[in-house]
């Protein structure tokens, strides 16, 4: 009975406000009970260290700074700064932002290695070309995509020839003749200087303004011309395969300049 | 409120009307001032409980200019939701609300950015937070100033190594002298949870402070 007595008033003696009375039955606890007493003492030089602690006073510039505080977000807002943001936040944005920088590097040394463009190309089989529509050169943007891309345009002077380089044949110097039309009657041997220019192949003479692709599925030999100035003499010439790195772009098996070595150049 | 556009449109220097200067219970009045654009109402709101609110930060956080920062801060909150303001409660309820949050906040910080003080090498029995090495001084003491002092600067370190939860209560009633039912109001539990934790903040308290009592 008296252990509860005990607490109860030292809960009164907690909730009690400082200087106030307790209660006369607390009180009359409080001159039987040593116990008590002492924690009624303890508790009020604590409760009175607490209180003369008193407050501090503000800085003098307090109302200064925080109207240059509250000015300046009037005028543009609070800054980004990134430690306003909350510790999550802050980790994915820091994930974020490495992932970006990790993609790119892998997105840069993709683009950079010579290999990726070797297997680039070699991914690009005629199957592709194929699914192309014929006469849509122009919407092949990347150039080094095209492999073999000799389109052949109806109603066109090449048409005969490729028509004929297609199926395997070897277009009569006749047609060929009539075909060039103004250099019909011209018999002068004509050369081209590949080391200055761009190679042509002749069935590209249509687009050549606008593509300059080789194919790359040549072999290592060298490439053998024969040449007919049309009176009888004939000259062959063996040319070196041409590779720039480690992709050839003359090809000897190609069958348009090998058709067109003949009687074009 | 959309007026304030640069420092010099802030006039703290008020020249309030009597009416709301002399009346006690007129925060509500003076922030609904604010809330309409007049700026010497929210001047007045601070000069009343700038001193308040940077001393309860300050007991909360034992760092005066981190004190100050949050105080501000405080004001600047207020000032920024005046528009959401409610009546419900006392203003001073409120915005000790809006202070103890902070300093909740900033203590919390703290804790995870581990901040060891030279004099903190001893934690507590529960690992919240440092304790101070505050060895008892048994020379006999020759100015009451000093005596003063010390026994100050010691109450303030023993509430320092407190848990917050422990800490903003027994602020806000021994140090503040604010009533049960506003500190529940303010740390948003019950009262009987405050009382509790009071009581058990002065334990830990009168253990911290046995040389001095």
């Amino acid at each position: 009975m008296r252990k509860m007595n005990c607490r109860s008033v030292r809960r009164e003696i907690e909730e009690a406000p400082l200087g106030n009375l307790l209660s006369a039955s607390a009180s009359d606890h409080l001159r039987n009970c040593p116990e008590c007493n002492l924690f009624r003492d303890d508790r009020l030089k604590l409760r009175e260290m607490l209180s003369s602690l008193g407050g501090v006073e503000a800085p003098g510039d307090f109302d200064f700074r925080l109207r240059a505080r509250l000015a300046n977000e009037k005028r543009g807002g609070q800054p980004f700064v990134m430690r306003n943001l909350s510790f999550g936040f802050r980790s994915a944005a820091v994930v974020a932002t490495l992932l970006l920088i990790g993609s790119a590097l892998l997105v840069v040394s993709l683009r950079t290695s010579p290999n990726s463009q070797l297997s680039a190309n070699g991914t690009k089989s005629p199957g592709v070309e194929q699914s192309r529509p014929n006469g849509q050169v122009g919407n092949v943007p990347p150039q080094q995509d095209r492999v073999d891309v000799n389109p052949v345009m109806p109603g066109s002077v090449e048409t005969k020839e490729r028509v004929a380089i297609d199926r395997g044949l070897r277009p009569r110097r006749t047609e060929l003749a009539a075909n060039r039309g103004d250099r019909g009657g011209n018999r002068r041997l004509q050369t081209l200087d590949t080391g200055i220019s761009l190679a042509r192949r002749p069935g590209d003479a249509m687009n050549a303004k606008s593509s300059n692709v080789f194919p790359i599925n040549a072999s290592n030999q060298s490439l053998k011309v024969s040449l007919d100035d049309g009176s009888g003499s004939s000259r062959t010439i063996s040319v070196p395969s041409v590779s720039f790195g480690s992709q050839r772009v003359l090809s000897p098996g190609s069958s348009s300049l090998v058709a067109a070595a003949r009687s074009d150049w | 409120m959309d007026t304030l556009s640069t420092i010099d449109n802030l006039t703290f220097s008020a020249t309030l009307r009597p009416d709301v200067v002399t009346d006690p219970t007129s925060d509500h009045a003076l922030l609904e001032a604010t809330r309409i654009g007049d700026e010497d109402a929210f001047a007045e709101l601070v000069s009343r409980y700038r001193n308040q609110i940077t001393s309860y930060i300050y007991r909360m956080t034992n760092d005066y200019d981190g004190a100050v920062d949050l105080a501000q801060e405080t004001f600047v909150r207020v000032y920024r939701a005046a528009d959401r303001y409610q009546t419900t409660y006392a203003f001073s309820t409120y915005i000790y609300r809006i202070a103890t949050n902070l300093a909740i906040s900033e203590l919390r910080k703290r804790k995870r950015r581990k901040l060891v003080s030279l004099t903190g090498f001893f934690q507590s029995k529960d690992g919240s937070e440092p304790q101070e090495f505050n060895p008892v001084d048994d020379k006999p003491l020759v100015d009451k100033v000093m005596v003063a002092d010390e026994r100050r600067l010691a109450v303030q370190r023993a509430i320092s190594t407190l848990p917050e939860k422990y800490r903003a209560p027994l602020i806000l009633r021994d140090v503040d002298g604010r009533s049960y039912d506003e500190i529940s109001r303010i740390l948003e539990t019950s009262e009987g949870t405050v009382k509790s934790r009071i009581s058990r903040a002065r334990g830990f308290l009168r253990e911290k402070m046995s040389a001095y009592l």
